[in-house]
């Protein structure tokens, strides 16, 4: 006589029941064989592609920011927010000169402001031309010329310009007139 | 050659050797895919996934355990995996053998069992009923009676593959048995022994 036990684990046995498709062993095997070969490039140029984002990034970087820091001169700055600087004498007999410094908010293309500097034509401070921006005399070497060489130049010939007849200037209002009618 | 010799082999990148191990255990790593997921051609699937991570891992394969268990091991947890991906796997499963064709065939092939049509039809119907009840059992009582039932492996392995004691895995199968014929007294069936 079957009891409930029985039939349950027959049940149970029947739903576990059954063996995997033919060639199953190979099928794993050729999996084994294949897969590195599938997957080693992609662990290859992940890393690679990482570095090359990662590289260029910080390249960009760097060349905004100096763009911004020559927009931006740190001694402009400097100077527009010094209180003795707004003003440098000009003396024409010394050599030194009241000039105004006009301090120019630099914006950002979005509106922001990214700092202050001073316009072309004002002068930052007050400067001693004569010794400040002195520059030392250039010396050049003495030309010197031969006799022979100077007797050897020829004299360039004279343009002859012949004057402008009447004639042309008749021919020009015929054609004038032509165009008008 | 020894599963252990097969495995030194394996170890070297030889290939042949690992698929001589895929064939010796490729049933049992089957069987137990098959309980975990319901489904042959997932089961086929977590299989093979279960041999080709047992070949990555063979450097970490020590020998405390036979090779047998320890694929095991790694099949169950993939298998476990899978049954956790598949949303509507208690759907699927149901719809696979729903009047339970395999049972009906078994059925056929004890004649002892059908001594008239009648009792043919009782009979399939109980067992329509028993295969519910398998399904409806939560998933720790339902693993142990089918892996235990399955033939396949001693519940030491079952043990190790569930990560338990083989005592509770004693226990979980007698209780599902206990539920299952509970639930078919309260549906009017009566135990035949």
């Amino acid at each position: 006589m079957t009891t409930w036990d029985d039939r349950i684990d027959e049940a149970a046995r029947r739903l576990t029941e059954g063996r995997p498709r033919t060639g199953f062993a190979t099928r794993v095997v050729a999996r084994l064989e294949d897969r590195p070969l599938r997957w080693s490039p992609a662990w290859l140029l992940a890393p690679a592609a990482a570095a090359l984002v990662i590289l260029i990034t910080v390249v960009a970087r760097e060349q905004t920011s100096e763009v911004a820091r020559r927009a931006m001169p740190s001694t402009s700055t400097d100077i527009a927010l010094a209180p003795d600087a707004g003003n440098a004498r000009f003396d024409p007999d010394t050599a030194t000169t009241d000039v105004r410094v006009e301090p120019a908010v630099v914006q950002r293309a979005g509106g922001g402001p990214i700092g202050v500097v001073v316009m072309a034509d004002s002068v930052a401070a007050a400067v001693d031309l004569e010794t400040d921006l002195a520059v030392a005399p250039l010396e050049l070497p003495p030309v010197t010329a031969s006799a022979a060489l100077v007797e050897a130049l020829e004299e360039p010939p004279a343009l002859a310009v012949e004057p402008l007849g009447i004639a042309a200037l008749e021919m020009l209002e015929t054609a004038l007139a032509a165009t008008k009618e | 050659v020894t599963d252990a010799e097969l495995v030194a082999l394996a170890r070297q990148g030889d290939h042949r050797a690992f698929g001589e191990l895929v064939t010796r255990h490729q049933a049992a790593v089957y069987r137990a895919a098959l309980a975990a997921v319901g489904s042959p051609a997932e089961a086929e699937e977590a299989a093979q996934d279960a041999f080709v991570r047992a070949y990555r891992r063979l450097g970490s394969f020590r020998g405390d355990a036979s090779f047998k268990t320890w694929v095991l091991t790694i099949a169950w947890n993939q298998a476990i995996n899978r049954r956790r991906g598949m949303a509507r796997w208690l759907t699927r499963s149901s719809k696979l053998e729903p009047d339970g064709p395999a049972i009906g065939d078994a059925c056929g092939e004890l004649p002892s069992t059908a001594p008239s049509p009648e009792q043919s039809v009782i009979d399939a119907e109980l067992r329509r009923r028993i295969v519910e009840e398998i399904r409806a059992l939560s998933p720790k009582l339902r693993d142990a009676l089918l892996l235990a039932q399955s033939g396949e492996y001693g519940y030491n392995e079952i043990a190790a593959m569930l990560g338990t004691a083989p005592g509770t895995i004693k226990w979980r199968v007698s209780e599902a048995r206990r539920r299952i014929k509970e639930r078919l007294g309260k549906r009017g069936y009566d135990d035949v022994g």
